[in-house]
């Protein structure tokens, strides 16, 4: 299953967390100093976020050796709650990047509001499971 | 006046049979961690016991990223995950053999050791040692009712508690700290599953060249992750100050329509 025996979900997951924290910044860019070129880049980069997703899920799973952590639910350690926050960041991210599919939409007063909350909201949550994440593997 | 010595040597023969059930089952500690499983005769890969006893998991250190388990697939030992600080113990191991002792996370990580149980005929031949296991309380021999130096191995939760508290605390052949046995069944009372490791158990000196050892830091110990969740708090004030100044800004500007 793990030819290379190292942890491939690391490998992974720091691509879409470059991709989608630049695809934030560019939201926020777009709405703070309007240019063209931000939503360009937004779909640019959030694309490539949200495809490199769904490798690095499966390479958690991989690196865990399966879903058993799932169905013991140990709500006291850390490893569920870096799953369940990364998956709801994955959620509201792929929703936004559907979303944005109308261009149209991120222009306006709700428009704005709605995608500039739902990309912070993506942004703070894969921060948190980043933090959680940094804390399994550095902080004993 | 020749039942006398009759009686004695009986009373001596129930002694001493009670005192080898005693000695005959063993809670022998295992001390887990990135990436090992140590017994009394740590870095040799194996984890040796006799028939009947059962082994207690001290995990001190949380895993790199995923937590370990104790997996022998063949006795059907399944601990689940466990955090730093958390025990497991086994039922009595019943069935002498070699296993594959392994953490099923990190098992590709080379996180996997022999089990030998020695079969109940053998096992009294096996030379007793006295290492403690790294990180580990050495078990140690008292010859009173003396508290001092006996190591407790009541587990949380359960609902009797399963050492000797008061009673001498002597070490079984093989380094292993005596069970609380039955001594009509010879049943094991330690309860198998999981508890807490004393804060004695997880202490222990850094092996040698670590980087603990060379930082003068204690040993990896748990601590409290949901500081993460915190900082993680913390970062939200300012992501949402800057989020509303882009949509204040957006209202007040108007936004280039992307794409457009």
């Amino acid at each position: 299953m793990n030819p290379l025996d190292l942890p491939v979900h690391p490998a992974f997951v720091h691509i879409p967390l470059a991709m989608l924290g630049a695809a934030w910044v560019c939201v926020l860019g777009q709405h703070l100093a309007p240019e063209r070129q931000w939503g360009g880049r937004v779909r640019l980069f959030e694309t490539i976020g949200v495809a490199f997703l769904v490798p690095s899920i499966v390479a958690g799973f991989v690196d865990t050796r399966g879903w058993e952590f799932l169905a013991e639910r140990r709500w006291d350690m850390p490893l569920i709650w870096h799953f369940l926050v990364a998956l709801a960041a994955s959620a509201v991210f792929a929703g936004h990047w559907a979303w944005r599919r109308e261009p149209l939409r991120a222009a306006g007063g709700t428009g704005a509001a709605v995608d500039v909350g739902l990309s912070t909201l993506g942004m703070w949550l894969l921060v948190l499971a980043g933090l959680i994440a940094a804390e399994m593997v550095y902080a004993q | 006046m020749r039942r006398a010595p009759a009686l004695a040597l009986v009373a001596a023969v129930v002694v001493v049979a009670a005192t080898a059930l005693q000695a005959g089952a063993a809670l022998r500690q295992v001390a887990v961690g990135n990436f090992y499983f140590d017994d009394d005769t740590p870095g040799d890969g194996r984890v040796e016991a006799n028939q009947g006893d059962q082994l207690r998991f001290v995990v001190q250190d949380g895993g790199p990223g995923t937590p370990h388990t104790v997996e022998v697939d063949e006795l059907g030992i399944h601990s689940g995950s466990l955090a730093a600080g958390e025990t497991f113990t086994t039922p009595p191991l019943d069935k002498p053999g070699t296993f594959r002792l392994y953490c099923k996370p990190h098992d590709q990580r080379g996180h996997v050791a022999t089990l030998v149980v020695r079969s109940a005929s053998t096992s009294s031949t096996a030379p007793p040692t006295t290492a403690a296991p790294r990180g580990t309380v050495s078990p140690t021999t008292t010859t009173s009712g003396g508290s001092s130096g006996s190591t407790s191995q009541t587990q949380p939760g359960a609902a009797t508690p399963t050492t000797e508290a008061s009673s001498p605390t002597t070490a079984a052949p093989g380094g292993g700290l005596p069970a609380s046995t039955d001594p009509a069944t010879g049943e094991a009372l330690a309860p198998a599953g999981r508890g807490e490791a004393t804060a004695q158990e997880l202490e222990g000196p850094a092996a040698p060249d670590s980087l603990e050892a060379m930082l003068g830091r204690e040993p990896a110990r748990p601590g409290p992750w949901t500081r993460s969740v915190r900082l993680g708090v913390l970062l939200l004030l300012p992501m949402l100050l800057i989020a509303v100044a882009a949509v204040l800004r957006s209202r007040t500007r108007g936004t280039v329509r992307p794409d457009a």
